[in-house]
């Protein structure tokens, strides 16, 4: 198992350094070079050169490769062209700002999902079923923005219980004004990843209640609901974990375009701000950040498959 | 005495193609102490047989039957509740797939420790927190069903079965899953077990081991036993009586050697010529000309008329009913064979 | 197959003769609906099952609606995509004005409202299902094609192309299709359709490539596949005409189901102001714009997101019932 793990996070560490390799080599790539790009095609020689020589373009390519790699193992990913702030302190102030929505978003996706996914499973075809069915279809197909909108609509603007615009920082304001601004963006990212990790819920666990070690344990005469919980419960998590796990993906995109419903100011943001104003340095952070997520994201689904299923934690993959 | 008597028993599924008639009216009774066989290809309905003794049948399974008494008691009539105190109890079950019929995330030993804890009275809780406890943290090793499991273990002749029984199946060989199962099956000394082709993913020789185990269990355990198979060198082997089943009914029944030496109804001839036999050295096997017809809305009366190589009109048309075909209880279905006293057994 | 032998020895002079049997028994067989309907090709078997399915007629329906929507939205609309009318205009409402040049005061009935331009609602959402579609389409095809070559490569040859190939798509998996799409759009620089349909196109490379790998692997061992290379057919010849019809069905079920995740990642650039340029008409846009009206006008945001929604729902659901239709694995267990 220990050897299984760390072969895992070798794997991670891996595509964490493919990533930043493709990020340095594909800033430098674009056509004309980001200083060009960057300041416009009027800019003086001078002023090109000047901005080449902040951004340490001059130097060979190697040096800045080692450069690069240094920096970011010591997490300093350099300055904001535009305000001249450094990207650390930026990212210090959106990423709890987007984990927050994340972090509710999921919390509510699995509060929904779960339940109404093992509900739909164990009364397949019955009414209860439909409707669910229906409603994860309905989840499905409205992206998150639209969700947020429709929320904002409804709490902010008819019913006015709710505000939608800004955040409110954990430490400062409190848990209550915390909770106030980030509910409906969380909501918004969760409704979606809600309908996706519903539908694998349903599917993985009916198949498992149709397997021949559950009949073998009915014929044991296990009741019911052990059956549903002691039996099956744990099989038919297994591919649900890996769905749960790589749709966080879904949450993140979807709290970048929430942010912007709702104003606040976190990675997506800071994102789009950059790409707006090619602001490469807070671009390519921002790419790489999201990339680490999503692969540690990765090595926790893998982590958590060793815990569910003996298969692995045993290493004996190949039965 | 009777341990288990059927009459009639039909499973139907409501399917939307149409009425699939699994088990069509069969009648089957098996003693104390005996190991009664029942054959037939796959297909024949004879584990959806099994399965309705049990009422293991899903939705959208429906069984009915005249009778279906397990110790003189209607099973058709108990709740649910009163089904899984017997289920794994009195009644349990070995299955054909060794692979896939123990669960992937419970080790071995709390397999057959959970039967123990349900069926008998030995003082631990299975209420649900209790056994998500179990299954989380894994059971007690100084508990008195962990002991029972272990000397069950023992008992199928699984080496180390201390240490053996905090493995997890993928863990055991295909020969000892089924020794597993068959330890589930028999950690409640049940009085029936029915054993659905328990052999059949076997290797020739684990085979042996598996049937040999099966017969010492009759003698330690005193436990009637319902075989399912196809094979017929396995019934050969094994029962003291056979029934044969085809497309959901039955068609012939006799003892073991009656059958072996005299069969009567054409397709248990047909089976037989088409299984290898050690004793009588055949050059060629035939084969059954057609495959089981699909058990939905047969419309001829005989299932078996269109591959019979001795069908005429009147097999199409007229249900055949039992009648005396051997000595003393060989009976066949078949229109084509006189009763030895003249009786044809009305059934249906 | 011999049926003169009788096993047990008994004359069986006034049996049926083999044909004869089968004749019969074909008689009460061609009673049965049951039978028949085994004789049926694949083909009927998918389009009636498609055909018994609400979700997919319901999914089919809209689906076209969609298409005919985008194709004729010169005709549909009922005014110019850039006419200028009354600002936020409520929905069933009319603006005043000399819209025609002529002179004189039209009225102009306003269905959906208008938006904060003033451009009739209704109008834009009809000509944002062109946008929709044309991105949709072309994204799809361009991952199709660049992800099936890819799969197709990797699984086929395998080794060391494989291992690079699939680390490329594992490394792609790392990024959420959008951010891709974004950082994208920042390395072309600017913003504009065909930016938008390579950066969203090139984050769906990935799924094709895996989903053909997989089938390719799988087909690859086939008998059939084994005879062609055994005669000496070529690579590209056994992999266009023996491997990729047999992995059709899982691919035309992926491309309906990536058909809205395109239109839904078209709708997110667009929303962030990453996409076609601002004067197009988008349904992102028009949401976006709608959110900073949220206040005076809810509908500016509210109907091109129903129209998302529709829209995406009626491919998923087709898609859905496309999946069941197609999975030809299980069918053929069930069908013996």
């Amino acid at each position: 198992m220990k050897k299984y793990i760390a072969k895992r996070v070798l794997n991670a560490l891996f595509v964490v350094w493919l990533v930043a390799t493709v990020v340095f080599f594909g800033l430098r790539a674009i056509p004309g070079g980001p200083v060009r790009t960057m300041l416009g095609a009027e800019a003086t020689e001078e002023a090109v050169n000047r901005m080449r020589a902040e951004l340490g373009l001059d130097q060979p390519l190697y040096v800045q490769y080692v450069e690069w790699m240094i920096d970011l193992m010591t997490f300093d990913l350099g300055q904001s062209l535009t305000s001249g702030e450094q990207i650390s302190v930026m990212m210090a102030s959106a990423v709890p700002r987007t984990l927050s929505i994340a972090l509710i978003g999921v919390v509510v996706g699995l509060g929904i999902a779960l339940p109404t996914g093992i509900i739909s499973a164990t009364r397949k075809g019955q009414r209860s079923d439909y409707v669910a069915t229906v409603a994860a279809f309905l989840g499905l197909s409205m992206p998150a923005f639209f969700i947020g909108i429709l929320l904002a609509l409804v709490f902010g603007v008819w019913w006015g219980v709710l505000p939608i615009v800004g955040y409110a920082p954990l430490q400062e304001d409190g848990i209550v004004e915390w909770f106030r601004r980030i509910l409906l963006p969380g909501i918004s990212v969760g409704v979606p990843y809600a309908a996706v990790v519903m539908r694998m819920t349903r599917s993985s666990l009916l198949e498992v209640l149709d397997a021949e070690y559950m009949r073998t344990a009915k014929a044991k005469g296990v009741g019911r609901t052990t059956r549903l919980y002691k039996h099956a419960m744990q099989n038919a998590l297994i591919p649900v974990v890996t769905v749960a796990g790589i749709q966080i993906a879904l949450v993140l995109v979807g709290s970048v375009t929430v942010e912007l419903v709702f104003g606040i100011q976190g990675i997506g943001r800071l994102l789009v701000d950059a790409i707006l104003d090619r602001n490469y340095p807070v671009t390519q952070a921002v790419i790489l950040l999201v990339a680490s997520i999503m692969v540690f994201m990765n090595l926790s689904v893998d982590i958590i498959y060793t815990f569910l299923d003996p298969r692995i934690r045993y290493g004996d993959e190949a039965s | 005495m009777t341990m288990l008597q059927i009459e009639n028993l039909r499973t139907e599924f409501e399917t939307p193609r149409g009425t699939v008639t699994a088990v069509n009216g069969v009648d089957l009774h098996i003693d104390n102490g005996e190991i009664v066989g029942l054959v037939g290809e796959s297909g024949s309905g004879k584990s959806v047989l099994a399965q309705s003794v049990m009422r293991l049948v899903e939705d959208p399974g429906e069984i009915t039957a005249d009778e279906l008494l397990f110790k003189g008691e209607p099973l058709l009539e108990k709740s649910e509740a009163e089904m899984t105190t017997i289920r794994g109890n009195e009644i349990s079950m070995v299955f054909q797939d060794p692979m896939n019929s123990l669960n992937p995330t419970i080790t071995v030993g709390e397999q057959i420790a959970e039967t123990v804890r349900l069926h008998q009275d030995i003082g631990e809780s299975i209420s649900l927190p209790a056994e998500m406890k179990r299954k989380i943290i894994g059971a007690s090793k100084a508990s008195e069903s962990w002991r029972r499991a272990i000397e069950m273990l023992e008992s199928v002749q699984i080496p180390h079965p201390e240490s053996r029984a905090t493995d997890y199946p993928h863990e055991f060989s295909g020969g000892m899953r089924q020794r597993a199962m068959i330890a589930i099956a028999l950690s409640c000394e049940p009085d029936l077990l029915i054993a659905d082709e328990p052999t059949t993913a076997l290797d020739v020789t684990i085979q042996a081991q598996i049937l040999e185990e099966l017969h010492s269990i009759l003698e330690v355990f005193d436990t009637s036993i319902l075989l399912i198979t196809h094979d017929l060198a396995v019934v050969a082997e094994t029962c003291d009586r056979v029934n044969v089943m085809y497309a959901g009914e039955m068609v012939e029944r006799a003892t073991t050697r009656e059958l072996f030496s005299n069969p009567q109804h054409p397709y248990t001839q047909a089976l037989l010529a088409s299984t290898p036999q050690v004793e009588t050295a055949v050059e060629e096997l035939e084969p059954i000309p057609g495959t089981v017809p699909e058990p939905i809305d047969i419309p001829y009366a005989c299932h078996f008329a269109p591959r019979c190589p001795e069908a005429k009109e009147e097999c199409f048309e007229v249900d055949p009913a039992f009648r005396r075909v051997g000595s003393e209880d060989h009976e066949a279905a078949c229109i084509r064979r006189d009763p030895v006293d003249g009786e044809v057994i009305e059934n249906e | 197959m011999s049926n003169d032998h009788t096993t047990a020895g008994r004359s069986d002079s006034d049996a049926l003769d083999p044909d004869e049997r089968e004749r019969i028994a074909r008689r009460y067989r061609d009673e049965s609906p049951v039978e028949s309907t085994e004789n049926r090709g694949v083909y009927r078997r998918i389009r009636d099952q498609i055909l018994s399915d609400k979700k997919a007629i319901f999914g089919a329906t809209m689906v076209l609606l969609f298409v005919f929507t985008a194709m004729f939205a010169p005709m549909i609309a009922p005014y110019e995509q850039d006419e200028t009318f009354g600002i936020n205009q409520e929905p069933n409402s009319y603006s005043e004005g000399d819209y025609t040049g002529n002179g004189e005061i039209d009225r102009v009935w306003h269905v959906l409202g208008t938006d904060s331009f003033g451009h009739d609602l209704f109008t834009r959402i009809v000509f944002g299902a062109r946008i929709s579609l044309l991105v949709a389409l072309t994204t799809v095809a361009f991952a199709f094609t660049v992800g099936t070559a890819i799969g197709l490569i990797a699984g086929y040859y395998g080794g060391l192309i494989d291992e690079l190939l699939m680390r490329y798509v594992d490394f792609q998996w790392a990024f959420p299709s959008i951010i891709l799409a974004a950082g994208l759009i920042a390395f072309l620089g600017g913003l504009g359709v065909t930016n938008v349909v390579i950066a969203i196109g090139v984050a769906f490379i990935d799924d094709f490539a895996r989903l053909v790998r997989g089938e390719v692997l799988s087909i690859r061992e086939e008998e059939y596949v084994l005879a062609a290379r055994a005669i000496g057919t070529s690579d590209r010849r056994i992999m266009t005409k023996e491997i990729l019809p047999n992995a059709v069905a899982p691919i035309i079920v992926q491309m309906t189901l990536m058909i809205p995740l395109a239109i839904i990642a078209e709708a997110a650039l667009s929303f962030l102001g990453l996409g076609v340029k601002p004067t197009t008409p988008t349904w992102g846009l028009l949401l976006a714009e709608g959110r900073q009206y949220i206040n005076q006008a809810w509908w500016i945001s509210v109907f091109p997101g129903l129209a998302i929604m529709v829209v995406v729902l009626a491919f998923n659901m087709f898609g859905d019932s496309l999946r069941d239709a197609f999975d030809v694995k299980q069918s053929e267990v069930s069908e013996k």
